[in-house]
């Protein structure tokens, strides 16, 4: 089953390698097959990476746009979630930390990439609003 | 004279072979003495199934089953994991740079 984006005007998104941007029409994508693909509203800059659950996503996003599991930039992610639990109490954020760990580890970069979504919407809700 | 292909066969089959998934200790045991076949299964747990997929194979899996181990053991630490301190920039990786440039111009 394909899927199918809804594109704004002149929205921009990656798609495994390439920038791309809708025209001046709203405009629909359907992929028909797996891609990497992510789009400007979940794109993040280096200079908003400003926390530990920022730098996380940050870390995992680029990851998820290289397609690379491994090497040096596994590196990175773990320690930029290795700061991030060092950053949280005991309890269910550290817990939430590891699944994304542990999605990673699985090669499933965009789940984690979701994971680090939800962690930024929980600590970060203004932060949410304007990086990711 | 037995002939000792089909065995050597069979023998490489289960070598590549999946197998049933096995614990992240004894993966990374398995691994690290070169007793592990490229088609390992690791269950980390909730469905969740690591396998050598990547590009470095059995490296690879190697190095992130070691990176969660370690988060694993940081997030059952306790309170004191406060004292790390600050974490560096974020670096930029070389493939990744002209693709934000991109998206920086295009917004």
């Amino acid at each position: 089953m394909p899927l199918k984006l809804s594109l704004k005007p002149g929205e921009t998104f990656i798609l495994n390698g390439a920038v791309v941007r809708n025209g001046e029409r709203r405009g629909v994508l359907l992929l028909e097959n797996r891609a990497r693909i992510l789009r400007e509203k979940d794109i993040m800059m280096p200079e908003q990476a400003e926390t530990p659950v920022t730098r996380a996503y940050f870390a995992v996003m680029q990851m998820y746009l290289s397609g690379e599991t491994d090497g040096c930039w596994y590196d990175h992610a773990a320690l930029a979630l290795a700061d991030l639990i060092a950053s949280q109490p005991p309890g269910q954020t550290r817990d939430d930390v590891l699944a994304i760990s542990a999605d990673i580890a699985c090669g499933d970069l965009y789940k984690a990439l979701g994971g680090c979504r939800s962690l930024i919407r929980m600590l970060e809700p203004a932060a949410f609003k304007e990086a990711v | 004279m037995s002939d000792a292909r089909p065995e050597r066969r069979r023998l490489a089959e289960s070598l590549s072979e999946p197998g049933d998934p096995i614990s992240l200790d004894d993966a990374i045991a398995r691994i690290e003495t070169g007793k592990a076949s490229p088609g390992v299964q690791v269950d980390l747990g909730e469905g969740r199934i690591a396998r050598a997929d990547g590009a470095d194979g059995l490296a690879g899996l190697l190095q992130r089953l070691k990176g969660h181990r370690m988060l694993t053991a940081l997030a059952a630490g306790g309170e004191g994991l406060r004292a790390l301190g600050p974490a560096p920039q974020p670096a930029v990786a070389p493939e990744i740079k002209p693709l934000l440039d991109a998206v920086r111009q295009a917004r």
